[in-house]
């Protein structure tokens, strides 16, 4: 009798205590509903949907700019061309982030954007006149870093370059060819997401692996670890090259066309837009990432998570404007300056791939590594 | 009920991914000699762990199938720590359990076919030994939530809740911070008192009840594997003899063979003396162990000394980043490590978290790279002194990140064992 009496005391203390603190949650009014499904809607809507969108129309346009050039070389053309590859090339930092769902089945970004090309691999390409694009083995000499070279090919003022793609009809098929893919790739995702969207928008009932929160988390910290603190500054600096770290400049994106800056700006502006729900199209602030860490009221150093993360990306966006010299050329002259912005990409690492993946409880699922 | 859980890990590919896979497997101090056995290898293990668990549960060659098995399970839990779970530990200590009980000789093949005699009674510390196991897996798992995270922050819960809102009928709940103060508080009393209620008579039903509700709830709404299905099957041993005497029966008519009621034959055991003295050890080990992280200064959380082996089930939320760096004491020039040379993508997530794993990794790489040559365009060298260093970055209850390690420390110098590692950054 006297343990039943003891039991039904415990739960009944444990039941007022309850009570009360109830009451005062909901007076207090701390409580926000936060609905994973419409933040992911959001985010289909108003970012995905609309940079594939962008991103198809301006390889649309380049391959109708190369179809010009090609047919009628001259220098004005050729200046299009490389407008075109420009604006095409920094849609892609928008979409580079999203390697999951169709973009994933095909290995979208080793497609498209690989670097450092194989520019051998390309010459013996065009002489042979036949190279099958959709061989991995040619994902080194095709996508945009392939038009990069082709476009700004070294030692060749532009009335060189010109001449050239009028006097090789297979110089200027294999330009022609690769600007293609690009827009049949491009036309094969975008097709891809109408359908998949409704699925991807559905795949809400949790954070776990395969789950629309896990997927695109995954692949933004991936993308951003691997490809970006990696692939665009670490490996042109030299901080994986070995024991001595000796730079190397040629690995740095777009190194024929010297615009490696202006992309990582662009990359990190596209990340900050992505994690703050920014649209596309109208710019207007929706549910994101951001929101979702917040309402988890995850911190960082007494600051909440989402604001240690944009701060940390306008340090680096500061730091890249901040070179006085395209980055393959500061890796060597500026080394200081590109070791401070290396150690900010660094700093970011944790900030998504431990602090942001445990707020919204999602498991990491990759590896960094080379990533092809 | 073991033979699910070995089928599932086999069906699931783990065989592979987890023991054949690794090229490096995280020992336990002081196992450093148990190694994977290769693909075949660990495929017959694992084919053995299923023909054993069917011998256990028919009770054909049954002593012979629960050592197999004890010896069998416990070698694959110790080959690596990364798949530490206590629901595996559990395993490992109940199949040692049924070793010495007599689980084998009634309503078994054995006394059917190999003509073992058939006990009816067996003393009551056989049966006693196993609830007092179970009872310190839930007891202990309770006293483990009595810290302030849990009881004071609701935390981990409170965060895990939050991603929970749109559950059906609760979901609307988990948005409040109420409700995990429910759970916390309610899980932690289940924990403490389960043992008990299931122990007395009177509140059995009601406590069976609240062990199916607890780990149906609990299995809803964490991936927990077979955890909650292991607990709900194994308390039933609580339960009265008259019970299982009617589940027998039942079981017996389906399949047509009665069992001959013969008289009373008791179970004894000859070697009385050496097991008394052995049980109070086993006794005393289960009920010390988990309190040995009071002998470790510092927030057992980060440093988990003293973490593993003391049923401390889903108290903590942890998230890390390693980053390995090597030089020579005598050369400039550094290397950064690829972790994912070396490890699959579920140990470093677990090394990145867990110091002692951070130890063992960083002399994996000192011996990696000891005696290595260096070529490079401007020097070439034999590394003779390999100094490791390591950029962790780990996050507890999102509090946010912060290093793990002192990053000047040379892991390659420091010791492995069960002294207070000083290497480890302070967390308060």
């Amino acid at each position: 009798m006297r343990i039943q009496h003891t039991i039904l005391m415990i739960i009944c203390l444990f039941f007022t205590s309850l009570s009360c603190e109830k009451e005062c949650k909901t007076d207090c009014d701390d409580t926000v509903d936060f609905d994973r499904k419409e933040m992911v809607t959001d985010i289909t809507t108003h970012y995905i949907l609309p940079a594939y969108n962008t991103y198809l129309n301006e390889t649309n346009s380049l391959s109708n700019q190369i179809d010009v050039f090609v047919t009628n070389p001259s220098v004005s053309a050729l200046a299009n061309c490389r407008d075109h590859w420009q604006s095409t090339i920094t849609a892609w930092q928008s979409i580079a982030f999203l390697e999951f769902g169709p973009a994933e089945n095909i290995g979208l970004r080793s497609q498209t954007n690989l670097f450092p090309v194989d520019t051998s691999k390309i010459k013996e390409n065009i002489n042979s006149g036949n190279s099958n694009l959709a061989l991995p083995s040619n994902y080194v000499a095709k996508g945009l870093q392939s038009v990069d070279y082709l476009l700004y090919i070294p030692n060749m003022p532009d009335s060189n370059l010109v001449a050239y793609y009028e006097n090789s009809s297979s110089a200027a098929a294999y330009l022609k060819a690769v600007a293609d893919e690009l827009k049949q790739n491009a036309a094969k995702i975008h097709t891809e997401w109408q359908t998949y969207q409704t699925d991807f928008n559905e795949n809400t009932t949790n954070n776990a692996q395969g789950s629309a929160v896990s997927d695109i988390v995954n692949a933004l910290s991936s993308h951003y670890e691997t490809f970006v603190r990696k692939g665009k500054v670490g490996i042109p600096l030299g901080v994986f090259n070995g024991f001595t770290q000796t730079p190397m400049p040629a690995h740095v994106e777009s190194y024929f066309s010297e615009y490696s800056n202006t992309l990582l700006i662009s990359q990190m502006e596209a990340m900050h837009q992505f994690l703050n729900g920014v649209g596309i199209v109208d710019n207007t602030e929706r549910m994101s990432l951001n929101d979702y860490a917040d309402f988890v009221e995850a911190k960082k150093d007494n600051q909440k998570l989402s604001a240690a993360i944009n701060s940390q990306i306008a340090t680096i966006i500061d730091q890249v404007k901040s070179l006085e010299m395209p980055l393959q050329q500061a890796v060597i002259d500026q080394p200081e300056t590109c070791k401070t912005l290396y150690e900010s990409m660094q700093k970011l690492v944790p900030l998504l791939k431990v602090d942001l993946t445990s707020a919204l409880g999602v498991l990491i699922t990759y590896q960094d590594n080379d990533g092809d | 009920m073991l033979f699910i859980s070995t089928l599932r890990f086999i069906l699931k590919g783990w065989v592979y991914e987890l023991y054949v896979a690794p090229s490096y497997y995280f020992t336990y101090y002081g196992f450093d000699w148990v190694k994977p056995l290769g693909k075949v290898g660990m495929y017959i293990v694992f084919a053995l762990l299923l023909i054993s668990s069917i011998g256990i549960l028919l009770g054909y060659f049954y002593k012979f199938s629960a050592t197999l098995f004890f010896v069998l399970f416990t070698y694959v839990e110790l080959i690596d720590k990364t798949n530490y779970l206590n629901h595996y530990y559990f395993v490992s200590l109940v199949s040692f359990l049924l070793i010495i009980v007599p689980a084998g000789r009634y309503f078994s093949l054995d006394t059917r076919y190999r003509r073992l005699v058939s006990y009816t009674h067996t003393p009551k510390w056989t049966i006693d030994i196993i609830k007092f196991q179970l009872g310190v897996v839930y007891f202990f798992a309770g006293v483990a939530k009595l810290n302030y995270h849990w009881l004071i922050e609701a935390q981990p819960l409170a965060n895990w809740l939050k991603h929970q809102t749109d559950l059906a009928i609760v979901g609307p709940f988990m948005k409040y911070k109420a409700t995990a103060y429910l759970f916390a508080w309610a899980g932690a009393l289940y924990d403490l008192s389960i043992p008990f209620i299931l122990l007395s008579h009177r509140f059995r039903l009601l406590g069976y009840t609240a062990v199916v509700v607890f780990h149906i709830l609990t299995a809803m709404m964490f991936p927990i594997g077979v955890f909650p299905l292991v607990m709900i099957g194994s308390t039933l041993i609580f339960f009265s003899a008259e019970y299982h005497q009617k589940c027998i029966d039942f079981i017996s008519k389906r399949f047509s063979t009665d069992i001959k009621v013969e008289q009373k034959q008791v179970f004894r055991n000859t070697h009385s003396k050496f097991l008394t003295t052995f049980l109070v050890l086993y006794v005393c080990a289960q009920l010390l162990l988990p309190f040995r992280y009071v002998l470790y200064p510092g927030n057992l959380f980060w440093t988990e000394q003293g973490f593993r082996f003391s049923w401390r089930v889903m108290l903590i939320e942890k998230v890390g980043y390693a980053e390995f760096k090597i030089t020579d004491s005598s050369q400039p020039g550094h290397i950064i490590v690829d972790n994912a040379q070396y490890l699959t993508p579920q140990q470093e997530k677990m090394m990145a978290t867990q110091p002692d794993m951070i130890l063992q990794y960083a002399h994996f790489l000192k011996n990696t790279y000891m005696h290595s040559q260096i070529i490079t365009d401007s020097m070439s060298f034999t590394m003779i002194d390999p100094v490791v260093t390591v950029n962790s970055s780990v996050v507890l209850f999102n509090e946010g990140s912060r290093p793990l390690v002192l990053p000047h420390i040379n892991l390659a110098k420091e010791e492995r064992g069960w002294h207070h590692k000083k290497w480890i950054e302070s967390y308060d």
